[in-house]
């Protein structure tokens, strides 16, 4: 079974090193998609044996998964991981995560910070309101019944990663992940994963960060919806 | 009086713009013929406003002035959206130009390191 991990990144140059030392030790196939970094994030990663595509340009977060998926499909993955370079999640969940693809069980795994018991409570007041109202939210636009919406640790199998169509550049990708698993009927599952706030990932992380950042990325995914 | 001057050389102005586009070929006939409609309206109803106030009581709004301003502001809110779609469109062929680049950039050196290998093979065997 070929295991890709998807790590989009952009000016991660402080946590990159973390990130994949922690992959490096547990897998083969990673791929990191610089999106045009102004920092050394490129020259880290490549002192690490692994794949590094680069945008010439910054095209937002959703571009440069897809970029990513693109590839891991040429190459014929198995399991295609989406992994946040901001050194939030960690290696050890991943195993995890890919077992009930590896299975044959379902065809989606998502990341979920809010089925772990100890963990929930670690989860910063705003952030925890704006995620729990983003649950309600796909709820009815989604229509999947989940309980963490905005987790950037998801795990795809070939054929559910081939048919999810990612149009959102930016930030809105991660309810358009949702819509195309409701739309497409793919199987799916949540699996507890711990997330780690630090200060360095908390300037990061789209909607969750502030009121203003929320209600762009909210404004961008309904007129996409609208366009379609 | 003023205002009728001032509007008419602006839409003088702005036909002569429409006009050389027109002429380098960067404008099409029918937007060419569709702006200077636009134009022509603009100083038609600066110049005799009576006749906005008879269009304007057919469809039931007092003013003629006010009819204009509505108008224009439904075709204002509809070129908007002509042009975020526009936008939207351009910024998505954006993205898959990087990302065709970002991608075949990284096929053809593994092709390259392949078809390399290979002619050393071919060398050695030879």
């Amino acid at each position: 079974m070929d295991i890709f991990i998807v790590i989009p990144a952009y000016n991660e140059e402080k946590v990159i090193r973390g990130v994949l030392i922690d992959l490096r030790n547990n897998f083969k196939n990673i791929i990191i998609i610089d999106d045009a970094s102004d920092d050394k994030t490129v020259q880290i990663a490549e002192q690490f044996d692994i794949l590094v595509l680069r945008h010439l340009i910054n095209r937002g977060q959703g571009a440069a998964l897809k970029t990513g998926i693109m590839y891991a499909l040429n190459q014929k993955a198995d399991v295609i991981v989406t992994f946040d370079a901001d050194s939030q999640h960690h290696a050890e969940d991943v195993k995890n995560l890919v077992k009930p693809i590896i299975d044959g069980q379902v065809e989606v795994v998502l990341g979920s910070r809010f089925l772990n018991n100890d963990q929930s409570s670690n989860i910063p007041v705003y952030r925890k309101i704006i995620l729990k109202l983003a649950v309600i939210f796909t709820k009815f636009s989604s229509k999947l019944n989940i309980t963490d919406t905005h987790n950037g640790l998801r795990a795809l199998s070939f054929k559910a990663a081939s048919k999810i169509e990612l149009k959102q550049d930016r930030m809105a990708h991660g309810s358009e992940i949702l819509d195309e698993i409701y739309k497409n009927k793919l199987s799916y599952i949540e699996v507890p994963v711990n997330i780690t706030y630090t200060n360095y990932s908390m300037t990061k992380g789209g909607a969750n960060q502030n009121p203003s950042a929320f209600m762009k990325i909210l404004f961008k995914y309904l007129l996409g919806r609208f366009i379609k | 009086m003023i205002i009728k001057i001032l509007v008419s050389i602006f839409v003088l102005f702005a036909v002569s713009r429409v006009y050389l586009r027109y002429r380098d070929g960067s404008v099409r006939v029918i937007a060419f013929i569709v702006w200077l409609l636009l134009w022509g309206g603009i100083a038609f109803f600066v110049w005799w406003p009576k006749f906005s106030d008879i269009i304007a009581s057919g469809v039931g709004i007092g003013r003629g002035i006010d009819a204009l301003v509505y108008i224009s502001i439904v075709a204002l809110f509809y070129a908007m959206f002509r042009v975020y779609i526009k936008l939207e469109f351009i910024e998505h062929e954006i993205t898959s130009l990087v990302r065709n680049l970002a991608l075949s950039d990284k096929l053809n050196k593994i092709k390259d390191k392949r078809d390399n290998e290979n002619e050393k093979k071919d060398i050695s065997s030879n």
